[in-house]
């Protein structure tokens, strides 16, 4: 050993590294996997399982001719299979796959409303167990079936799985129709013994510019609106636009947010708050047996909107004034949707049994009652801190 | 520096879901509390018979202490434990192989592929186990910070609120296994002769033992923020899971390959370090001239074990946080304390100079 020079022992361990790495058994070639970015699950009235995917080809073979050029519009397969479990669904695509499927960079699963009613318990388990399975995964349920979500195409991004990734993770929480949820967050909600979880919900547009000749887009496209909102492990109910907004407030601190909320106080003089942060703090309170929370909501945001609205100083408060009471109103909504759907996804409760854990104790085995029992006093707070660019509004002179 | 790196591998991947199983959001506490105690209580009576009995390992002393006949069984039965403790090291590790990557790979290739390394870094000899762990620690250490930094944003404080919901007797249920681990400072019994300045190492012993409490704590505390205790506690392997929790935009994320390799670096040398002591005790225990000739016959046995003792992970699981646990604490405390015991009753020591338990590597 010691009379060969140092590079060639170099070299022999460097070439025998080489065999440990390819992978052995599990060697996967890239131009031999499959990569599922979209799941749609689905439970059909024949009681079987409805799996559809969305599967992007990393290196698309002779199938798709013309290379880059013609494949920009849509550069996924849909498969679709059935079977008695998730797993043979599944496998009644898998089938049809000449390639390995590769579950690691999936991006979303959408559960159609009836799936999510049988058991979102087991949809989760599944991918959380699954070794490729991701905590980061969007779970986002649809009111319709998955597999009619899966069918729409994308408008901007170059294909679907991208588009609905991007409009959860990067833009929804902006606009305050909606909030991404993911895979992780959600079993956080399900598996705690002090609240409820919510995910996002999708719906489909047909959007009407695409019908023009020089338009061009699908037919179908989809969009982030509203919320599933869970009781436990039941699908209880479903927030509109406006809930949803009241759900934002009293739950996220949003930093970097621009959501309109239109003040419709008097007709045609209709102005938009633009809310860019919120703060919120739950305050629970135990009076002997009663137990009674105090919400506190606060938002500043911007009037960028006036509509004619005199934005001097002193008519400012007047404005921070109104709106609090109209903001007010939507958290109320939210909280008696709360209370409707006896599903504490706000959090009440979580905040009793972290700051008087004495108190949950006793109410422990009845706590969803106790939350329908209890008194919530919602306090809102709205600020405008700017007006754009303009202090005033413009002056026109009008011509004698 | 060694002691750092036998406890942390181990410990990392699954303590905070064992611990969060029964202490809940208070786990992070859990780590601060007995089982660095433990640690350093064994560090303590080691460092104790090593001032009765200098240069000799706790086999050795044994024989002086208790007669040549229960010492020799103690020595057999540390041999034992060592044996068992590095086949559940080799299954551990290849274990969270197929668990994360391997799924199609067979155990036994990695638990082949671990001992290859592990045999020739002994037949290399304690040094070369000294500088590999010089090399890897850093390595170790740096991606671990950066993957306790990485998700600290995501952490949501109130995970971990209220403290202390259920009184103490959880947190001491639940620092039983992780006691367990910290217990493995007992591989200093063998190692106190060869160390060049035993004063020190009391000292610096316990300062390790801080630190890896801290960064455990850490390490569950971040986990726990991040998942929320339940989610934490139906885990594997939280600390994989929190790893695979990072994204920021589409730059960095699956950074989980990473810090795996350099596990997987820190494993295959608690390993290599394990098999050292098996081999040095035997040669003790029998009074061998050179472990050499029974490296291999070692290593295989111990491909055996790891390969073919349990047929899935929930046995492993199930060993390690409810057998193991018992049977490390006789071994780690026990009988330490018994021969510390005696010894000080008897009044018997060894003096520096006689050199009979003189041992040196080769």
């Amino acid at each position: 050993m010691n009379n060969r020079s140092p590079h060639a022992r170099l070299l022999s361990v460097l070439v025998s590294a080489s065999i440990f790495l390819t992978g052995c058994w599990d060697i996967k070639e890239m131009e031999q996997v499959a990569i599922i970015k979209t799941l749609g699950i689905d439970y059909l009235s024949s009681g079987e399982w409805q799996i559809s995917a969305r599967i992007l080809n990393p290196l698309p073979g002779k199938a798709e001719k013309g290379g880059m050029t013609s494949s920009s519009a849509s550069a996924d397969t849909l498969l679709k299979g059935t079977g008695r479990s998730m797993s043979d669904a599944i496998n009644d695509f898998s089938k049809r796959l000449p390639r390995i499927p590769f579950w690691g960079s999936l991006d979303n699963v959408i559960v159609g409303e009836k799936a999510a009613r049988n058991n979102i318990k087991d949809i989760v388990e599944v991918h959380l167990r699954h070794r490729e399975g991701r905590p980061r995964t969007n779970l986002i349920i649809t009111k319709g079936t998955a597999y009619e979500i899966l069918q729409t195409g994308p408008e901007i991004s170059n294909n679907l799985s991208k588009e609905i990734k991007n409009l959860a993770n990067l833009t929804i929480h902006r606009f305050g129709t909606s909030v991404g949820s993911n895979y992780a967050e959600f079993t956080q909600g399900l598996l705690s013994p002090d609240r409820d979880p919510v995910a996002t919900e999708i719906k489909i547009i047909e959007p009407e510019e695409t019908k023009f000749p020089d338009t061009s887009g699908p037919a179908k496209t989809v969009y982030l609106e509203g919320l599933a909102v869970f009781r436990g492990e039941q699908l209880a109910g479903w927030l509109d636009k406006e809930d949803t907004l009241g759900y934002i407030m009293a739950t996220k601190k949003l930093r970097r947010a621009e959501i309109p909320y239109p003040m419709d106080l008097t007709p045609g003089k209709d102005y938009a708050y633009l809310i860019g942060r919120t703060d919120n703090k739950i305050i629970p309170q135990v009076d002997g047996e009663k137990i009674s929370y105090t919400l506190n909501v606060k938002t500043t945001g911007v009037i960028v909107d006036s509509n004619g609205l005199p934005l001097t100083l002193e008519n400012i408060q007047e404005v921070e004034q109104q709106i609090s009471a109209k903001l007010l109103e939507v958290v109320l909504k939210t909280i008696k949707k709360s209370k409707e759907y006896n599903s504490d996804f706000l959090g009440f409760s979580m905040t009793l049994h972290r700051s008087k854990p004495e108190t949950w104790k006793k109410i422990k085995s009845r706590w969803r009652d106790s939350f329908q029992e209890a008194e919530i006093k919602v306090v809102v707070e709205a600020k405008v801190a700017q007006t754009g660019r303009h202090g005033e509004q413009f002056k026109i002179q009008k011509e004698q | 520096m060694i002691i750092f790196m036998t406890i942390l591998p181990t410990i990392i991947l699954f303590v905070p879901g064992i611990v969060a199983e029964k202490a809940k959001q208070s786990a992070w506490m859990v780590l601060l509390f007995i089982p660095p105690f433990l640690g350093a209580g064994v560090l303590l009576i080691l460092a104790q018979l090593e001032k009765r009995f200098p240069r000799h390992s706790l086999p050795q002393y044994a024989e002086v202490i208790l007669g040549k006949f229960i010492g020799k069984t103690i020595g057999i039965l540390y041999l034992l434990f060592f044996l068992l403790a590095n086949f559940l090291v080799i299954r551990e590790f290849s274990e969270f192989v197929t668990i994360t990557f391997f799924p199609h790979t067979p155990l036994l290739l990695f638990n082949i592929v671990i001992i290859i390394v592990a045999v020739y870094a002994t037949w290399e000899g304690l040094e070369v186990i000294a500088r590999m762990t010089q090399f890897l620690l850093p390595l170790f250490v740096v991606s671990l910070l950066i993957n306790l930094i990485l998700p600290l944003p995501e952490g949501k404080p109130g995970f971990l609120l209220p403290l202390l919901e259920d009184g103490l007797k959880p947190l001491l249920l639940a620092s039983v296994t992780p006691a367990a681990w910290f217990g493995e400072t007992i591989i200093l019994a063998l190692l106190f002769p060869f160390v060049n300045k035993p004063s020190e190492v009391k000292s610096k012993g316990i300062a390790v033992l801080i630190v890896i409490a801290l960064l455990m704590s850490a390490e569950t505390l971040i986990t726990i923020a991040v998942f929320g205790p339940e989610l934490t506690a139906s885990f594997f392997i939280p600390f994989w899971e929190l790893t695979r929790y990072i994204e920021y935009s589409s730059y960095v994320q699956r950074i989980e390959t990473l810090i795996t390799a350099f596990w997987v670096g820190s494993i295959m040398l608690k390993a290599t370090f394990f098999n050292y002591l098996i081999c040095l005790t035997t040669r003790q225990v029998f009074g061998l001239k050179s472990f050499k000739f029974i490296l291999i016959p070692l290593a295989l046995l111990q491909v055996f074990l790891a390969t073919f003792s349990f047929s899935t992970t929930l046995e492993l699981i199930e060993f390690l946080s409810k057998i193991l646990p018992p049977i490390a604490f006789i071994f780690e405390l026990g009988i330490p304390l018994i021969l510390l015991g005696t010894a000080l009753i008897r009044k018997q020591s060894v003096k520096a100079s006689s050199g009979t338990g003189r041992v040196e590597n080769e």
